[in-house]
């Protein structure tokens, strides 16, 4: 790796001064910041690693009827965490398939997140569970839904001198939810697609789907399940929002499979999730 | 006479000839287990570190390079472009196995992604990466030709003007450039009347199949230390390479001076299929060593071998004709091979692979066309199973649909057909190779002809099983040869120093196998050397899975001419007849009695020791036309059982059968781990690897997204077969049986998603998304 | 002289490293494996892929996996980091530890370059889970690419380690 300073903050307040007063980027557990350095996509002279602020800020809590997770807490340990896994395992199943646990172990959800990469399993998740990010930067703090923060193309609401500082998860308990992973070329993989889909254990709730790695951010909500659904929940009508979809991603072709077959899959993989959460027709998994 | 050096009491703890056959743990475990072993880049180095700069265009005239900026920043010591080496009266910047097409630095052209045009040397390697970036090349854009068919068109642009042979190898001295554009070399040949052979077929069948350029993925990237020394204008290059005496002569030659002052030393290798051999990096960190007179390292990172070396992809076009019966009657393929940008090995490969084309089959009239493609990519060398994996990929996808077609088993038709041990191939008689036995070991491990699989239950009716076999027959390298010198110590430990190189085969100890059962003593006694050489004798390649057999070869009459120098020995000492004088068990036996192989040295020589020196050459026959086309046969089989989800076109591997022949196992579980290695690397070109460009440039070019198999894709359930037909050449029989499998495993497979879902997918890597379109598609 | 040409800033770190306290000034682009092995000597970590998928520079940093080469050396500060170096010394009095006997007794390995990210990533796994099952190492395994063996004798050598150190 070419050269750069380093400054090692001890506090957020400190680190967005540092970033603000050297232009600088920030580096949480780098490993997909390494990579870009390495690889010379990114060519920082200096940069501001956040390691230090695991002190305080690496922690999961129940609190308010949420769960709440500092921006440091790495990927392994929300997977692992009872909190999680006992109101969420979607949540933990999710992390599970992501990359390795040598990565986990290392990967914050702060850096995840604002890394907004469109391939990212975690933001369909944390969509359909109505997370929050909670933002800090030198004016204060604020707090948004997780499908306005991600943006665009590995662009995320996060403003100059900003930074994640925690997320926030509703506990609901009536939600069931499914992520399913559909991996094309290995079993080490990047999605070729990602499909979360979610329904309330209540009546007349709607089932909705969010998919990655099929548009410009990770979180497509499939639009017009509603009214697909509106004469019930039917092997049928769940085609229909498979076509959805389908119709709706906007997927770029590469090695994992052509604009065809992602969309394809956008559908197919939305049938199978909203098939499991419902239980209305045979299981496709 | 007596010395005082302890001398080893061979027959207490030897295991008399026990070491062939037996599972004995490797000599270089401990040091692997450990961390201690060395690749090139653990041994200790002070001097420069170099950094590549590549050209981000497919084909362009170099218009200038900039170098300024990054010879301003402090840490660098020079910047080195093809212009400087092209100027230079001290070498001949061209370089090649087989055509010295590839410049060392590009010179006045670059001709793909990826080529070095210059190198940065700087004191430090973070200041190389950095300064790497300050270098700025203008180049004019020429128009640039990916796809072998276009590339042969008489408008394409044209990559070389020329192409002289590079006149080193016997096989290769008379290979000459062909008159097509763009085609680096054509192989033809031509077996009784293919025209009459179609005439008198009932069916004809054509089939066109294709694979991509893949890369060989070994894990540690290649690394080359360069020492060049003013004072005596010698060099010493540290590399792991393959083909250590031909960096040699091809260093010393481009330098032009004499192959004694080039010394070659190659420590351990993290894996190389292929992808090391020739020359890679070697010449280019040579020329920066002698650039600056001190010692230079390049490291190259693990996305840069995507840029230094890959496999060639292929077209191939199929015809075949068959009788009712199924006999096959007469084959016509013609491969046109994707080799980038510089010929390297291709015109060998094209012949080589072009001669086993119609598989491991008996077919009266054939004719082969086999053309080596340049294209705007990076060059094709060796890979693991040299040009037959693509070959069978094309004739065993083939045979199934022959099959199909009029109705037959394609097992059945494949077991018709084989070419029988002591049988004629390709119209000429075939040395015993082992084929039948190992498509026969395979299917009476699953019961082929008397089993069926069980379909899914009718809830789960999108997922479709179904089983494909397919079977192998491939040379090695021929001619060529190998030498070996065993040194015996008067204590009796024995050092045996051959060019042979440790990729990871175990060939070290495979070898002390050899040599201790040679001479009836403990392999723990035995040393076997890693190449430098000079010291080691001349060893052609460590490739074509050669060495067991070549290198073995020789051991054994070095050891021969060592038991005869004992014999010797004892005879003036004893004054006996030589044929009452016997070696076995580490002991020199004669009616006056036995003594220890080391007593019997250390009683030769005065003055503290002494050596005995025994030395084996062994070389393949010369190549005449390719009628005698290979040392030895390898042969294999693969059977795949799959479960295709017929909604996604994503398939499982449920259970796998691998055979491959090894003549004679030196060690079981070693052959069966270069069986299951060579078959799990098939696997990622069969599901994933595929090298994926656009408008020239790859965009996969790092493990984030060329996925090979990781530990969660192999097949649960798997038996590996090791086949024992006992070569009559080799040494205990032996044989290599490296390759077989990487050639079996993708057709094997692509005929089990046919058996289960009726789609037939041509070109590899069989992705989930060709599955579904073949079966949507109905083909 | 060049814009963007800038120094590293160096930084003194101290951790424990195979049982022993290390104190060292580092650039802050150093990784932990250019740590380890330019600086510190310790050739047994290697670096493969260098973007962290292929697994062959794993070490355990507080007893966890970590891709070295993707960790900044600064980061181990006031860490705990076990490499291949230290691995014998964990298992009791023995020369080596009982996943080194068995890879080498199933050659788990051909090459070597993978294996002591392999080794350790498997110490890893057995240090949680005493009586793996395969599906548990194709899972704790998932991104340990060894390109040699098809993987089956690494398999059976973490079950034979498993089975010899609950003896």
């Amino acid at each position: 790796m070419q050269p750069f300073k380093l400054f090692l903050p001890e506090s957020f307040e400190e680190a967005i001064g540092l970033m603000k007063e050297h232009g600088a980027k920030p580096i949480s557990g780098g490993t997909a910041v390494t990579t870009l350095i390495k690889e010379k996509i990114f060519q920082p002279t200096v940069m501001v690693n956040l390691r230090k602020l695991e002190k305080d800020h690496a922690f999961i809590v129940e609190e308010k009827g949420q769960i709440k997770i500092g921006a440091l807490t790495t990927l392994r340990a929300i997977e692992t965490s009872d909190i999680v896994r006992k109101n969420h395992p979607v949540v933990s199943d999710c992390l599970s398939k992501i990359a390795s646990i040598r990565i986990r172990n290392v990967a914050t959800i702060g850096g995840n997140l604002a890394h907004a990469d469109p391939d990212l399993d975690l933001p369909p998740v944390l969509a359909g569970l109505d997370a929050h990010i909670d933002i800090i930067g030198e004016e204060g703090e604020r707090s948004m839904d997780i499908k306005e923060f991600i943006q665009g193309y590995y662009e995320t609401d996060l403003k100059e001198g900003e930074l994640i500082k925690s997320i926030s998860i509703p506990i609901i308990p009536d939600r069931k939810g499914i992520y399913l992973k559909h991996r094309a070329l290995s079993e080490a993989d990047w999605p070729c697609v990602g499909v979360a889909a979610f329904i309330d254990d209540s009546p007349g709730s709607v089932p909705r789907v969010f998919i990655n790695s099929v548009a410009d951010t990770p979180i497509m909500q499939v639009e017009g399940v509603e009214d697909a659904f509106s004469e019930g929940i039917t092997t049928e009508s769940i085609d229909k929002v498979g076509e959805l979809a389908a119709n709706q991603c906007e997927p770029i072709g590469d090695a994992r499979g052509s604009v065809w077959y992602k969309r394809k899959m956008a559908g197919e993989f939305t049938i199978r999730a909203l098939r499991e959460i419902t239980g209305v027709g045979d299981s496709l998994i | 006479m007596s010395t005082q050096i302890p001398i080893i009491e061979q027959d207490k703890k030897v295991e008399k000839s026990g070491t062939i056959g037996r599972h004995t743990l490797r000599l270089d475990g401990e040091s692997k287990v450990t961390g201690t072993v060395a690749y090139t880049d653990d041994l200790p180095f002070e001097g420069y570190y170099a950094e590549v700069i590549r050209s981000n265009i497919p084909h362009g005239e170099i218009i200038s390079i900039s170098t300024e900026a990054a010879e301003a920043i402090p840490g660098v010591v020079a910047v080195v472009t093809g212009d400087d080496l092209k100027n230079a009266d001290w070498i001949s910047p061209y370089v090649g196995p087989a055509f010295r097409d590839q410049p060392v630095l590009a010179i006045e052209k670059v001709r793909y992604v990826g080529e070095p045009v210059a190198a940065v040397i700087a004191e430090r390697p973070d200041i190389a990466s950095l300064a790497a970036t300050e270098v700025v090349v203008e180049c004019n854009k020429l128009r640039s030709v990916t796809d072998v068919n276009r590339a042969r068109k008489k408008t394409a642009p044209i990559l070389h003007e020329s192409g002289d042979s590079a006149a080193v190898f016997e096989d290769l001295a008379t290979v000459h450039r062909s008159e097509e554009p763009n085609v680096a070399y054509t192989y033809e040949l031509k077996v009784g009347d293919i025209e009459k052979g179609f005439e008198d077929a009932d069916v004809v069948l054509e089939g066109e199949y294709a694979t991509p350029m893949v890369q060989h993925t070994h894990l540690e990237p290649f690394v080359t230390v360069a020492s060049y020394n003013v004072s005596n204008n010698s060099f010493k290059i540290i590399t792991g390479n393959q083909t250590p005496h031909f960096v040699r002569r091809e260093i010393a030659r481009i330098f032009d001076i004499p192959s004694s002052k080039v010394e070659v030393e190659v420590p351990q290798m993290g894996g190389a299929f292929g992808s090391r051999t020739y020359v890679r990096i070697e010449p280019l960190v040579a020329a920066l060593s002698r650039v600056v007179e001190a010692p230079v390292k390049l490291r190259q990172t693990s996305s840069e071998s995507f840029d230094t070396s890959v496999r060639d992809g292929t077209q191939t076009r199929v015809k075949t004709g068959v009788t009712n019966d199924g006999d096959v009657i007469a084959q016509e393929v013609e491969v046109i091979w994707d080799s980038g940008a510089y010929a390297d090995i291709s015109p060998r490969k094209v012949k080589k692979a072009g001669y086993t084309a119609p598989g491991a089959y008996d077919i009266p009239n054939v004719k082969v066309v086999s053309k080596s493609t340049y294209t705007n990519k990076p060059p094709g060398v060796a890979y693991r199973g040299f040009g037959v994996a693509q070959t069978a990929w094309a004739v065993e996808s083939h045979m199934d649909d022959v099959a199909k077609e009029i109705g037959m088993d394609p097992v059945e038709l494949r077991i018709r057909n084989i070419t029988q041990d002591g049988g004629t191939y390709n119209g000429v008689p075939i040395e015993p190779h082992g084929a039948p036995q190992c498509l026969q070991a395979v299917i009476d491990e699953v019961d082929w002809f008397g089993s069926e699989l069980k379909p899914e239950e009718p809830k789960r009716s999108h997922i479709k099983k179904g089983r494909g076999v397919a079977v192998t027959l491939k040379a090695t390298i021929t001619p060529s040869t190998s030498e070996a010198i065993v040194l015996l110590d008067c204590d009796g430990s024995v050092n045996v120093i051959t060019g042979g190189t440790e990729v990871g085969q175990g060939i070290i100890t495979t070898l002390a196998q050899i040599t201790a059962d040679g001479l009836g003593i403990g392999i723990e006694y035995i040393n076997v050397n890693t190449p430098n050489t000079n010291s080691a004798p001349f060893n052609t390649s460590t490739t074509s899975s050669r060495s067991t057999f070549h290198l073995g070869n020789a051991i054994l009459r070095a050891i021969d001419e060592l038991k005869g120098q004992l014999i010797d020995i004892v005879v003036e000492k004893q004054g006996i007849e030589s044929k009452e004088v016997t070696v076995e068990g580490g002991l020199v036996k004669s009616p006056l009695g036995e003594e220890s192989i080391g007593s019997v040295v250390s009683s030769y020589f005065v003055g503290g020791g002494g050596t005995l020196i025994g030395k084996g050459y062994f070389s393949t026959e010369a190549s005449s036309g390719d009628r005698y086309a290979s040392a030895f046969w390898m042969t294999g089989a693969t059977y795949a059982e799959v479960s295709v989800d017929t909604r996604t076109g994503k398939y499982t591997i449920d259970k796998w059968v691998n055979s491959a022949d090894c003549g004679k196992a030196i060690d079981p579980i070693r052959c069966e781990g270069q069986i299951l290695g060579a078959a799990v690397q098939a696997l990622g070109h069969t599901m994933s690897e595929e090298m994926v460009f656009e408008s020239g440039q790859q965009v996969n070019k790092s493990l984030l997204d060329y996925k090979v198999p990781a530990i969660g894709d192999v097949p649960k359930v798997s038996k590996v077969i090791v086949v024992e037909s006992g070569d009559p050449n080799g040494p205990h029989g032996a044989k290599g049986v490296g390759e077989s499998n990487t050639v079996t495993v993708p057709p094997a497979i692509g005929n089990a998603i046919q058996n289960a879902c009726g789609a037939r997918v041509t070109e590899l890597p069989i992705t989930p998304d060709k599955v579904l379109k073949a079966i949507e598609e109905g083909i | 002289m060049m814009d963007n040409y800038i120094e590293a800033t160096r930084h003194e770190i101290k951790f424990i490293l195979n049982g022993e306290e290390c104190v060292i000034e580092i650039p802050a682009n150093l990784t932990l494996v250019e740590l380890l092995r330019q600086e510190l000597r310790l050739i047994g970590t290697t670096e493969g892929c260098g973007v962290g998928v292929c697994g062959c520079c794993t070490v355990l940093i507080d007893g966890k996996v970590v891709a070295s080469c993707l960790e900044l050396a600064v980061n181990v500060d006031g860490k705990v980091v076990l490499t291949i170096e230290g691995l014998a010394d964990t298992y009791q009095d023995s020369e080596f530890h009982p996943l080194q006997d068995s890879f080498r007794e199933y050659e788990g390995f051909q090459c070597g370059y993978c294996t002591p990210g392999m080794l350790m990533a498997s110490k890893a796994l057995l240090d949680q889970n005493r009586d793996p099952s395969d599906d548990d190492i194709r899972e704790f395994l998932s991104e340990n690419i060894c390109r040699c063996t098809g993987y089956d004798s690494i398999i059976e050598a973490v079950k034979s380690a498993a089975k010899e150190m609950n003896a």
